[in-house]
């Protein structure tokens, strides 16, 4: 338990998919104007994240990954240049029948998320977590857990500068550093506080 | 031949995918604490950018609307396993150094946006110069902030000492923040400031 | 014919599919033709660097050529601590052999220092010209796991050489395993006190050239102390009675 533990609090807080790995910052610098629309969409990014991590580490370990086609009398294949291609594509399909549910059965949740949920296949936090799943060997159930991390924490971050960015409406800000300018110089005084997550030990 | 000029040249100042259109910071700043790491980025998505825009042109007047996106993403995600597959074949310590980051190449905004922004629209060679432009406007930004990191923060410049570190026997004292993620947010921060000074029109 | 209808839809995708499939098979097969040897390269790297031959690498002298004239490939069952041929060294892959539990062993929570879990049955090990061992060592590090190599004289206590291949640690702090100034300080260090382990890596600053132990003491890493604790966990583990404890002991026996 405490080892699932370490993985969900290091990925939220320590190995932040935003603050430290610099994924997702497309929409993370784009849609952090407002807390309310950040919120949306740092939901929607946890519920993706839980979902294609555990499943692009079922397709790795069950058939990219060198060995895994054994069953099939294939035990020297390594299809894991495939991953990339794999990943995203399940990515899309992914984010389309979760749109697909959603507009079925929660439609006042696909409607308050509009366009952020097909956003979300082109963020790279998304593809990075998959990613950073394979390299690390993480089995289902910790990829389940690391998923899970990688979307709170990515959630978090936005909210986080979406609260920020609200208040400094109010700011002096100099001209030529309005706007996107500051919002970076933030978010790397944000990283430098999130580093000071690292002493945690467990 | 002036908008070919314009194609090409546009994209490293006055429409700066980076500075300016905040496309493509996502995968490429963690790169950026050596130059080499940050040169090879560069080149590599120039080069992705470039051919995904040619080959989306070649055949955009055949592409279902339908499938349009599945269509574009195929074949960047085409390009950028080869690039991929080629760095790990002839660069394989480079390969290391930059781990995922050059598979991320395929969720990198710029390459998607200019294929469905202009390359759709345009004939293959603007579309070829387009992109390859605007690789190498993303490239700009990402040398001058490997520039300033490696420097400062391990005193060489492509693994060459250029201010001697202590750590090595020398007098300068390295700066360590600068080889942490944060310094490239200021950095980057501070080109749009200076970026916008020099042209008053960008300001928001 | 219309883009949109259903059979030229179909069409595109599968043309694409096929131009694109051939065209990552090839980069595939050109990757697999060199990606081989280049892991074969970076492990004959750095076993020479452990093992003293830096300068000769620096120099630009021929990897392959000086591998193959000082290096002998040998592999120890760790368990009795003998060379083995239970195997054949040249395609054992000891990576590897740590996933399968038939070819690896659990390492009982109050030895696992480490932080591993699980340890290959077989080390595979590099005999130099001189009598020198160059010994896989792998463990937890900051951020994930480090993976080197430490070189070790004949008389099985006497460092010569210790390399990193692969780490994750901080760079500018943790990274700085990597300072060829930092790995210069382990030559000559004793690995044992009598039969126990005793080399330590302390604090950055408190190390004492003139303590009794000053011969087993590594200075640590500015702003890195978690890392300097962590090697010296790798080496602890790895030198104890579960790593290569009873080799070495047979070794001076």
């Amino acid at each position: 338990m405490a080892h699932y533990l370490t993985i969900f609090i290091n990925s939220v807080f320590i190995d932040n998919i935003a603050l430290t790995f610099f994924l997702g910052m497309c929409t993370f610098i784009a849609v952090s104007k407002k807390v309310k629309t950040a919120l949306m969409l740092g939901i929607a990014v946890v519920v993706v994240e839980v979902i294609t991590v555990p499943v692009n580490n079922l397709l790795y370990v069950y058939l990219l990954k060198k060995g895994a086609l054994a069953w099939a009398g294939l035990p020297n294949l390594d299809l894991s240049f495939l991953g990339l291609i794999c990943y995203i594509a399940v990515i899309a399909a992914m984010v389309q029948i979760l749109e697909m549910a959603l507009d079925k059965y929660v439609p006042a949740l696909y409607n308050a998320l509009g366009i952020f949920l097909p956003l979300i296949t082109v963020n790279c936090a998304i593809l990075g977590a998959s990613l950073f799943m394979v390299e690390r060997d993480y089995n289902l159930a910790e990829s389940t857990v690391y998923g899970t991390g990688v979307g709170v924490g990515f959630a978090l971050a936005i909210c986080l500068l979406a609260g920020i960015r609200e208040k400094l409406t109010y700011s002096d800000v100099p001209k030529g550093l309005r706007g996107v300018g500051i919002t970076f110089i933030i978010v790397g005084l944000m990283a430098i506080s999130f580093r000071a997550f690292s002493g945690l030990q467990f | 031949m002036a908008k070919a000029k314009d194609a090409l040249f546009d994209p490293l100042f006055n429409n700066n995918p980076i500075a300016l259109q905040i496309l493509g910071i996502c995968s490429a700043l963690a790169v950026t604490n050596k130059l080499s790491t940050a040169l090879t980025m560069a080149i590599a998505v120039t080069l992705v950018t470039g051919f995904s825009n040619a080959a989306v042109s070649v055949i955009r007047s055949h592409i279902p609307s339908s499938i349009r996106i599945i269509v574009q993403m195929t074949i960047i995600a085409t390009l950028v396993i080869i690039v991929d597959q080629m760095l790990k074949a002839f660069a394989y310590e480079m390969s290391k150094a930059l781990s995922v980051y050059v598979g991320l190449i395929i969720t990198n905004c710029i390459v998607m946006g200019r294929a469905e922004a202009y390359a759709m629209k345009n004939p293959v060679v603007p579309s070829f110069l387009d992109g390859i432009g605007n690789g190498l406007g993303y490239g700009l930004i990402l040398l001058l902030v490997g520039i300033v990191r490696e420097l400062f923060g391990s005193g060489k410049l492509f693994g060459i000492v250029i201010l001697n570190p202590t750590t090595n026997g020398g007098w300068y004292v390295t700066n360590g923040l600068m080889l942490l993620a944060p310094s490239a947010f200021f950095l980057i921060g501070f080109i749009i400031w200076a970026l916008r000074t020099w042209k008053p029109e960008l300001q928001e | 014919m219309s883009n949109d209808s259903v059979f030229k839809t179909f069409l595109v995708a599968f043309l694409l599919c096929v131009v694109c499939s051939v065209l990552v098979c090839l980069a595939a097969l050109v990757r697999i033709d060199r990606e081989a040897y280049n892991k074969q390269l970076e492990i004959r790297k750095t076993v020479l660097a452990a093992g003293g031959f830096q300068q000769q690498i620096d120099a630009g002298e021929d990897i392959d050529k000086l591998f193959t004239d000082n290096m002998t490939l040998k592999l120890v069952d760790l368990a009795t601590g003998e060379f083995t041929t239970a195997v054949d060294s040249a395609t054992y892959d000891q990576k590897a052999a740590v996933e399968h539990p038939e070819t690896a062993e659990k390492i009982p929570t109050d030895q696992d220092l480490a932080g591993i879990g699980t340890r290959a049955k077989y080390a595979a090990i590099y005999q130099a010209s001189n009598g020198d061992l160059i010994l896989p060592i792998r463990g937890a590090g900051m951020w994930g796991p480090m993976y080197g190599y430490i070189a070790v004289a004949a008389d099985g206590t006497t460092v010569k050489g210790l390399t990193f291949y692969q780490h994750a640690e901080t760079p500018g702090l943790g990274a700085e395993v990597d300072n060829p100034k930092w790995k210069a300080q382990w030559a000559g260090k004793q690995l044992y006190k009598g039969s126990t382990v005793a080399l330590k890596v302390v604090k950055n600053g408190k190390y004492d050239p003139n303590a009794a132990d000053a011969t087993s003491t590594i200075d640590g890493l500015a702003g890195a102390s978690v890392t300097g604790n962590k090697v010296q966990a790798i080496i602890r583990y790895w030198f104890g009675d579960h790593g290569y404890g009873k080799f070495l002991a047979n070794l001076k026996g």
